[in-house]
């Protein structure tokens, strides 16, 4: 099973990476995690932003991530300690 | 005090729902939208089609809801589609409600064209239809497609409104509660996981609960208001019929979506 946390966005490093702060983790995750994590994504489900890696550019990211809060299934962890991870918009299912 | 105005259809002033945007009122009811024999009939044809399951079976639905399709476009305009059969079927032979909308709307805003939102040939839903039965409520939460609804081309409307058509009532419960506070981002940290936001958010603002609706009504809000439904109990589900209106000030143009 994968590991998630959950978080808000605060600030972004570059076209595909970003500091979360943490919120939640899920029960069960196999690794700890800490408040705050260096995000780098690999796959992104957030509106307004592009599927395709290559349009990927700061400004979108930090438009769709800043204070958002957002759901990383995690990949894998770099030996930097950064997070490769999908990342989603968390929480807008509806009712 | 914060209360709800009762107006009958007629009454409906521009001032009203001036009310909303501002904050001064949190809800406009229309009494006796819709007739008894109106809410029977399609309370009937509800519960002979067919439904989507939505979040695992927990609720509900006829007709797509956008906001949970944020991502998902393509799936969200078939939907739409799909549903619209099923739509028919159920106001078959009568005023479909988002007409009669429209021609109250079309008399306080005489210069405004007014039309079920489209994005190229894609027609977006007209209402959601939600049965929500014993045990459910839905938590604080707020409606804001310019935020959420990014991938959308009515993502740039400058205002939105929500209207809500009760066609059967729970037996108890189920009571709509507005609080006197705007969504703002960095609200996002109260965030649910699944959905909503945690109640502490809301807890030090001003509210007003409306457990006075009969069927038929119609409950107008500013959805950006901080809202929630308080859990249902009983038999009977409550059904409701939810409808966007996005208002665009330039083009003097009102369209609905759900």
């Amino acid at each position: 099973m994968t590991d998630i946390i959950w978080g808000n966005g605060s600030e972004v490093l570059s076209g595909d990476s970003f500091i979360l702060n943490v919120t939640h983790r899920k029960n069960g995750n196999k690794n700890n995690y800490s408040d705050t994590e260096k995000i780098k994504i690999v796959s992104a489900d957030l509106p307004g932003f592009p599927n395709n890696q290559d349009e990927w550019r700061p400004e979108m990211l930090k438009e769709c991530v800043i204070d958002s809060f957002l759901k990383c299934e995690i990949n894998e962890r770099t030996g930097e300690g950064t997070i490769l991870a999908k990342v989603s918009h968390s929480g807008v299912g509806g009712y | 005090m914060w209360s709800p105005i009762v107006v009958k259809k007629p009454e409906l002033s521009k001032i009203q729902l001036e009310g909303l945007f501002s904050g001064k009122i949190p809800a406009i009811i229309l009494r006796s939208f819709v007739d008894d024999a109106y809410c029977e009939t399609v309370t009937r044809r509800i519960i002979d089609s067919n439904h989507d399951d939505f979040q695992n079976g927990k609720l509900n639905h006829i007709g797509p809801f956008l906001m949970a399709y944020s991502t998902k476009k393509k799936e969200y305009f078939e939907k739409a589609q799909f549903a619209k059969k099923t739509f028919d079927e159920i106001f078959f032979d009568l005023e479909d409600p988002s007409k009669k909308i429209f021609r109250i709307l079309s008399g306080l805003f005489p210069k405004h064209s007014m039309r079920i939102a489209q994005e190229y040939q894609n027609n977006y839903s007209p209402y959601v239809i939600r049965i929500h039965k014993n045990g459910k409520s839905i938590p604080v939460h707020k409606d804001r497609v310019s935020y959420e609804g990014k991938d959308y081309s009515l993502s740039d409307i400058a205002k939105q409104l929500s209207c809500i058509l009760h066609i059967q009532k729970s037996e108890k419960g189920g009571d709509l509660i507005i609080y006197k506070k705007n969504w703002e981002k960095s609200d996002e940290k109260f965030r649910n996981i699944d959905f909503g936001y945690g109640s502490d958010l809301v807890s030090s603002s001003e509210s007003s609960k409306i457990s006075n609706l009969r069927v038929g009504d119609l409950v107008i809000i500013n959805p950006n208001n901080y809202h929630e439904v308080t859990t249902i109990y009983g038999k009977l589900s409550r059904i409701t019929l939810g409808m966007f209106l996005g208002f665009y000030t330039k083009r003097q143009e009102i369209v609905a979506w759900a």
